[in-house]
């Protein structure tokens, strides 16, 4: 369980401030996908990032009683001189995982063959993406973050990755943003509207889709 | 704790309460940087020692044609890096404790990473190097050049201790006034370039006029040279002038107010 209370959140870009959160009280509950709506620039990435705790509410405070993920298929991180392999093993020290469980999970589920084990600079996008989203399918979390979730590979990986993605998700539960309702409809259970600073949050994700799609005409 | 599960998802738990957690982070960002730092170079991490060794060698020996009875000790190599290399030490961990934020921006986007584990491995990091080389250097003197001397290791490693907590405070604060305002940094970089010159790696404290030692004792990095030398020159050297207490009280108030500002504000920093 994810809860918001009364969280506000002020930024400044180029000395013009900007309020994305006025008061958002919410509650994420264990176990349930819930998409996050909202027209562009809306805050959607910056509640992602209160959430994630990267960065902090102006005001009001946010727990969990859960684990949480990074944004999944996160790939910034990876250095380019170190291997696919060694970049996990990396992130398992962090998460405190078993290096080579991970490890071996990752090199046969990216399926990047020999390549797992040569410097990530040399790594085509596609691999890239593979690997990292390899990495955040391979440790178990209690919400999973999903920023836009990139197509990773051709037909029948993204059908093996979307096969594991809705099994971790089945048994968690994770926070959506995407412009795809296509996603958010076959992803997520219940969904919430960002508009103006403030969270409406919806039982039905047909009902805040129309909702949505009555903004984004405005 | 870690069974194959019967969908064949691995059910490890991210960040569950295991123990050691900042232990094994920091461990995790040691290794990276061990890894990475040197990373196109064969030989790797061994670089990072070589490096400052070979530097210090050349240096060496063409300052021993210049000058060749140095005021302590009858060995001019061994005085130099006694002067040289606790500056050093002192230098590069607040140079790298202070751009840790910044080097580590992108890992720090995993929750599980925390500015603390960036701050404390780059500074464990570098200190764990500059005793190497320390040891490397001096060793190598020993045997080299044959000399008479009969160390005290506790002064030694209360100097190396001295030395890199100062610079561990130095850079934690620094790295608070740098990310927050940025010509803090080019300011920095003028304002130390004479520190080399008055932390009496040339000429001792013992040997400044009177003047110059009233001023230069509010210096602590002084008496981290002194202290190294004390250890190193035992019995002979004695350091009258020595304090413990100031510089490693200047280097934890210098800390505990760049954690502090750290904690209250890195959200807000490594957002722009």
């Amino acid at each position: 369980m994810i809860v918001c209370e009364n969280v506000w959140k002020t930024y400044r870009t180029r000395g013009e401030e900007k309020t994305v959160a006025r008061g958002i009280n919410a509650v994420f509950p264990t176990g349930v996908s819930v998409a996050l709506l909202g027209r562009n620039g809306a805050g959607k990435s910056t509640l992602m990032n209160l959430i994630a705790g990267n960065q902090k509410p102006t005001r009001g405070r946010i727990w969990s009683d859960g684990t949480i993920s990074w944004p999944v298929g996160f790939a910034g991180s990876f250095h380019g001189e170190l291997t696919g392999a060694q970049n996990v093993r990396f992130i398992s020290r962090v998460y405190g995982v078993d290096t080579d469980m991970l490890s071996d999970f990752v090199e046969d589920f990216a399926e990047l063959g020999q390549h797992y084990h040569m410097p990530f600079r040399t790594y085509s996008s596609g691999m890239r993406s593979r690997l990292a989203f390899g990495v955040s399918m391979g440790i178990r979390f209690d919400t999973y973050l999903v920023d836009e979730v990139t197509s990773v590979g051709d037909e029948r990986f993204k059908v093996k990755a979307n096969d594991v993605f809705q099994r971790r998700i089945g048994s968690s539960g994770a926070l959506v943003v995407s412009h795809s309702m296509g996603v958010i409809r076959q992803m997520c259970s219940k969904a919430a509207v960002l508009e103006n600073g403030s969270l409406t949050m919806y039982e039905n994700v047909e009902d805040a889709i129309s909702h949505h799609m009555e903004n984004m005409k405005r | 704790m870690t069974r194959p599960s019967n969908n064949g998802l691995l059910e490890q738990d991210g960040l569950r309460a295991r123990k050691f957690r900042t232990g094994r982070t920091i461990f995790a960002l040691v290794m990276r940087e061990m890894s990475t730092s040197y990373g196109r170079s064969p030989g790797g991490y061994a670089w990072a020692i070589i490096e400052p060794v070979l530097a210090l060698a050349v240096l060496t020996t063409i300052f021993s044609f210049i000058m060749h009875s140095p005021p302590l000790g009858d060995s001019f190599p061994l005085f130099y890096a006694t002067g040289y290399l606790p500056f050093m030490l002192f230098n590069d961990i607040a140079n790298k404790t202070a751009t840790s934020l910044n080097y580590s921006r992108s890992l720090l986007r995993y929750p599980a990473v925390t500015f603390m584990d960036a701050l404390i491995a780059r500074g464990f990091l570098h200190l764990l190097t500059h005793v190497l080389v320390g040891y490397i250097m001096f060793f190598g003197l020993f045997v080299v050049l044959d000399l008479k001397i009969s160390p005290d290791f506790t002064l030694i490693a209360l100097a190396y201790l001295m030395g890199g907590v100062l610079g561990f405070g130095v850079g934690c604060f620094n790295c608070y006034v740098m990310m927050t305002f940025p010509v803090w940094e080019r300011i920095w970089q003028i304002l130390t370039r004479p520190l080399i010159f008055i932390s009496g790696m040339f000429l001792p404290y013992d040997f400044m006029p009177k003047i110059a030692q009233d001023i230069l004792w509010w210096n602590p990095l002084i008496h981290v040279v002194g202290m190294l030398r004390k250890g190193i020159y035992a019995p002979s050297y004695e350091g009258a002038y020595l304090s413990v207490l100031f510089p490693l009280l200047t280097a934890l108030i210098l800390m505990a107010l760049g954690i502090l500002l750290l904690w209250r504000n890195h959200q807000n920093l490594l957002e722009n």
